[in-house]
């Protein structure tokens, strides 16, 4: 077992390369709720570290934290071993990180098209909407990631699909618009087995191709699946990081039973 | 799975026919029941003649005069409804934004500068209602409530009630505001030209796009990265603008403008979109479904002149409509 020191400066790590991201002593409280204490994460390149733990570990304070929708009391950010501010959606974004949100977080009175350009509509110099290159994109990303029968209009109400296949939208466009980082928070929770195995070969291709995941669940087996390593977090604290090669699915389960 | 085998999704897609299509489009019922009222009015004014003139050209000016007056109100209302908020504090708007052109120009200040003076007021409403809303989290409906008064009030603080100022617009821009063109009265011409840009603003620019992700989900809206707070400062002033508009229209058309606000001019603004198809929940509405509200509205209160029927059956229509309109939106919220 490979215990993450908690103090332990970058270059300690001496085989590993510079983390890709890196957040370090993050601390934040909901009044006297200490949702995290002091916590220590990276990402690594071409990786696919699962975050782990119980209910009530902070897995979702730290992701949203990394999404730039929720600032840490204490602690920074490091991106390639830079100092960074990622103290918004737009920063975290362009410190390479992409997120799919567990309640989905699509405008379900919209339709898929202009749910997957919110934010970040392709527009002309007045502002106004390309919406042909808005359709084209939009049914590409249909038929790449989401070939989900009903599915066939990008005009389609968010409102009117399973939840399944609303989550399908909201990695399709993830994904789409990924750079180096998906943060998947929970992906899997509303989705079908189908669906799960199509978000799961997703997650191992992206890794494949280049960009690195962190994949938070509670489905030990899905971890084991698909990542290369875990992180355990328990009542906002660390409690240990591993590769799978160094572990087994029993162990992880003991691990957090344990704590 | 297969990839979509393209003839077989065009059968799919295309498979709904027209009658379910209009079922669909959230402006498919005004439509259907604004096109039945014309028709029956048409009917009225021809088989009726004298006793029901709706075909006369007094009348039919008449109509076509009234609906921008609400209608202009409602694009803007409408707007904001759809960003999620509420503004009741339009018919003051209306009233004093104006009323204060005309006083500016009436002591001396040139036109174009007493107009700039308008807007100027209602961009600083608007933002007085999008600051107190979303700094303090007072839920819109009751900011507006009270800079309803409180704006209602400034113009008779200033200068007193029941003033009313007389004045001659400079040459050209009463014919122009309120005179006709190929019959159709200039007022009606402006409204379509407004729903225009009202409507390529909602469906075809990126704001529009923002109102409609803030009003349907402010949470989701701020996780894609629209900056909601911006957002709907830009729907609270776009909403006073609108009201400003329908205001000096009004006062063109009337040559004086007055301290007395006219009542309930708000409510009716907010009657016309539900009954348009706007949802009081955010994140619904068009902009052809306000249109064919403000129409609706105008047709009945019309025909229940011509037919010499009391006017609190209008009032009565409305409060329905409403109540109806609400049912019908809760019923769609219910469907999904």
């Amino acid at each position: 077992m490979v215990e993450l020191s908690t103090a332990a400066a970058p270059t300690a790590t001496s085989k590993a390369a510079t983390p890709l991201f890196e957040a370090r002593g993050i601390s934040k409280s909901y009044g006297h709720v200490e949702a995290l204490i002091d916590v220590n994460f990276e990402v690594r390149k071409n990786e696919v570290v699962g975050l782990l733990g119980d209910n009530g570990a902070g897995k979702s304070t730290l992701i949203k934290m990394l999404s730039g929708v929720v600032q840490p009391d204490k602690g920074k950010f490091f991106r390639d071993g830079v100092e960074v501010d990622i103290s918004t959606r737009q920063k975290s974004e362009s410190a390479g990180i992409q997120t799919i949100y567990q309640d989905i977080a699509l405008v379900r009175s919209m339709s898929i098209m202009r749910n997957i350009f919110a934010g970040r509509e392709p527009t002309n110099s007045l502002g106004f909407l390309k919406m042909r290159e808005m359709r084209n994109t939009a049914m590409g990303i249909l038929d790449e990631y989401v070939r989900i029968a009903g599915i066939n209009s990008p005009d389609i109400l968010v409102e009117q699909l399973s939840g399944g296949q609303a989550q399908a939208v909201a990695i399709a466009r993830a994904v789409h618009f990924k750079r180096d980082i998906l943060l998947l928070d929970e992906p899997t929770s509303a989705l079908s087995v189908r669906e799960t195995e199509k978000v799961l070969n997703i997650i191992r291709d992206l890794a494949e191709s280049g960009v690195s995941c962190v994949f938070v669940t509670h489905n030990l087996y899905h971890a084991f699946r698909v990542c290369d390593r875990f992180a355990i977090l328990a009542h906002g604290q660390n409690v240990q990081s591993t590769l799978k090669s160094d572990t087994s699915l029993n162990e992880l389960t003991d691990i957090i039973m344990k704590h | 799975m297969s990839t979509s085998n393209e003839p077989d999704v065009a059968r799919r897609y295309a498979a709904k026919s027209w009658a379910t299509r209009l079922r669909n489009h959230p402006a498919g019922p005004v439509f259907v029941v604004t096109s039945v009222l014309l028709a029956g009015c048409i009917l009225a004014g021809l088989l009726f003649g004298g006793d029901f003139n709706f075909l006369s050209s007094p009348n039919t000016s008449l109509v076509l005069r009234a609906i921008p007056n609400f209608g202009l109100i409602a694009l803007g209302v409408g707007l904001l409804m759809i960003a999620g908020e509420f503004d009741l504090s339009v018919g003051s708007v209306y009233v004093v934004a104006p009323f204060a052109m005309i006083f500016a120009y009436v002591v001396g200040v040139p036109w174009l500068l007493a107009i700039a003076l308008a807007f100027a007021i209602a961009i600083l409403v608007g933002l007085m209602n999008g600051v107190i809303t979303l700094h303090f989290g007072v839920p819109s409906f009751i900011t507006t409530l009270g800079t309803m008064f409180i704006v209602r009030a400034a113009a008779p603080f200033i200068v007193g009630y029941k003033r009313s100022l007389v004045f001659k617009a400079p040459p050209g821009w009463k014919e122009v505001m309120t005179g006709k063109t190929f019959e159709v009265p200039n007022q009606f011409w402006f409204f379509l030209l407004f729903s225009l840009l009202a409507y390529l603003l909602l469906s075809r620019h990126k704001i529009g796009n923002h109102f409609i992700a803030v009003g349907g989900d402010a949470r989701a809206a701020r996780f894609a990265g629209i900056n909601v707070i911006r957002t709907k400062l830009l729907a609270f002033v776009t909403c006073s603008v609108f009201a400003t508009i329908a205001g000096i229209f009004q006062i063109m058309r009337s040559g004086k403008a007055e301290t007395n606000p006219q009542l309930f001019i708000e409510l009716y603004a907010v009657a016309i979109c539900v009954i348009g198809g706007v949802s009081l929940f955010g994140g619904r509405g068009t902009i052809i479904g306000i249109m064919l509200g403000a129409a609706m509205l105008q047709l009945v209160q019309d025909a229940i002149i011509l037919a010499r029927l009391p006017g609190f059956y209008l009032d009565m229509f409305v409060g329905m409509m409403i109540v109806v309109g609400v049912v019908l939106n809760q019923a769609i919220k219910k469907r999904y």
